[in-house]
């Protein structure tokens, strides 16, 4: 390699340093709560612990993420569905093992991508506060999970040896609620 | 080349020949903003839908994403929220329309069928049960309200109610038999009680008289079929052609336009009170639907429904 494109190969790297750390991929929502729970489900992802011996459930590695596509935001009866599922869980699952991410797309406002990822941050807002919800909701403003669109709002269950993805669309039928619940339990 | 340049210029001189004539704009008719309600940061409105105001200016909003009613002063402060997500008195699953009388506060839900009765501090009165959800409501000064139905069936009437809720009369404005849906619809009423009606899924907009004999009818956009698709046991439309109507206080009517207009879901069609086309206006932002306070004033959605716009209407000259 020649001087030039080691010059080259270190500028880029530099530059996406910085990029990172100036942009994470998935911001969170502006709240103190959010922020603290998202701290605390990273620490699973990367140092699983024992699980609770307390509630007798749980696995650390099991994981529920929720992805809700903007369109739903208008269709009460998916979001019913969604807050109905999230209300049969335990609460402490949802605490501790659950993510939400909002899929933005389209050009809702009028204002383009970047006046859509404003209008989708206020109105997850809005819903998370009115309807309480606990675990980190992010907006996913970098378009990451942009593949599972066509799928719709799904929750996809990551089951405790990591090795597979589970994926029920909404509305989820109390069959399928029972099933994702089962996963989350002591044998 | 030179052949399809001329073909070019014949069709868009054409096109704007033709939308000149279907428009039939005698006045060129614009907004001015006077007010803003709601930002991206606040936390004011999240997804407002229905709007209305009252004889003192203040406004009444519906916010579909924290299941709540709220009042702003007339400069745009919030006074007073209330309601949260549930099914007991007060609570909503869905907000949707929203209209004001003399003394109260009238709130549809699309999940629970029926309207909730507020005072105009938003303090819970009642609620009155419907066997359908609400398709359109408006309410009048002396305590009187007016409903259509959402159903699968032919719902073309408009119930008038006493303030106790007894029916006082019914309109029937389609009788004719159609497709599902067809004879979905928005409303409003004049002074003299006539009833102006405006069909979601038809091109036609239409006058009765306070007996319930119809004065004229109109098609200003020449659909002529609205497409449907199969869903379910249904063929349902797929495609609004006009999403709301109001007045203003000279009697004039304005509709907003849907899917079919050309700027889809901006354009609003104003009439006169006999049907005669006077002008269109175009919103800057997609709305779901327009309020025309009693002073001439224009309502309507920005941002996606997290903001709400106060417009004044200029350019009627002084015989208007």
């Amino acid at each position: 390699m020649n001087f030039h494109k080691l010059v080259l190969l270190s500028a880029v790297l530099i530059a996406w340093t910085f990029f990172l750390e100036s942009k994470p991929l998935l911001e969170s929502l502006d709240s103190s709560s959010s922020r603290a729970a998202a701290k605390n489900s990273i620490r699973y992802l990367t140092a699983p612990f024992p699980a609770d011996e307390k509630s007798g459930i749980l696995s650390p590695k099991k994981f529920l993420l929720f992805v809700i596509d903007f369109d739903d935001f208008m269709c009460m009866t998916c979001l019913d569905s969604f807050l109905c599922f999230c209300r049969s869980l335990p609460e402490v699952i949802l605490e501790e093992h659950a993510w939400g991410i909002l899929l933005v797309s389209g050009d809702a406002g009028g204002g383009g991508e970047a006046g859509n990822v404003l209008i989708a941050r206020k109105k997850l807002r809005g819903f998370v506060r009115a309807n309480r919800i606990e675990f980190p909701f992010l907006v996913d403003e970098e378009g990451m999970f942009r593949v599972v669109k066509p799928a719709g709002s799904s929750v996809f269950v990551f089951d405790e040896a990591g090795s597979k993805i589970f994926r029920y669309a909404f509305p989820v039928s109390k069959e399928d609620a029972r099933r994702i619940l089962a996963k989350f339990q002591r044998n | 080349m030179i052949k399809k340049v001329a073909a070019a210029f014949l069709m868009t001189v054409s096109c704007s020949l033709v939308a000149v004539a279907v428009e039939g704009r005698t006045h060129f008719l614009s907004l001015e903003e006077v007010l803003s309600i709601g930002n991206f940061k606040d936390n004011v409105l999240f997804q407002w839908i229905g709007v209305s105001v009252d004889d003192d200016g203040f406004l009444y909003v519906t916010d579909g994403m924290d299941y709540s009613i709220k009042k702003f002063a007339p400069k745009g402060r919030l006074v007073r929220k209330a309601g949260r997500r549930g099914q007991g008195p007060g609570e909503f699953l869905a907000p949707r329309l929203l209209d004001c009388s003399g003394k109260y506060v009238y709130a549809t839900d699309q999940s629970i069928p029926g309207i909730h009765v507020f005072d105009r501090n938003l303090t819970y009165l009642k609620r009155i049960p419907f066997s359908h959800p609400v398709g359109d409501l408006k309410a009048f000064a002396d305590g009187r309200y007016a409903v259509t139905m959402c159903t699968v069936g032919h719902s073309g009437k408009v119930l008038l109610h006493d303030e106790k809720g007894s029916i006082l009369k019914e309109y029937h404005y389609s009788d004719a038999e159609g497709p599902v849906m067809s004879d979905w619809a928005s409303f409003d009423f004049d002074a003299q009680y006539n009833l102006y009606v405006a069909y979601n899924f038809q091109d036609r907009i239409e006058k009765f008289d306070a007996a319930g004999d119809k004065i004229w009818s109109r098609s200003i956009l020449g659909i002529k079929k609205v497409p449907r698709k199969k869903t379910g046991p249904w063929e349902v439309p797929q495609s609004l052609v006009y999403k709301d109507l109001a007045l203003d206080g000279c009697g004039r009517l304005y509709v907003l336009g849907g899917g079919f207009s050309r700027h889809r879901s901006r354009d609003v069609y104003v009439l006169s009170s006999e049907g005669e086309p006077q002008a269109v206006i175009t919103l800057p932002e997609k709305s779901h639907c327009i309020h025309i306070d009693r002073h001439g004033y224009l309502y309507s959605r920005a941002n996606d429904g997290i903001t709400l716009k106060k417009y004044k209407i200029t350019g009627w000259d002084a015989r208007h």
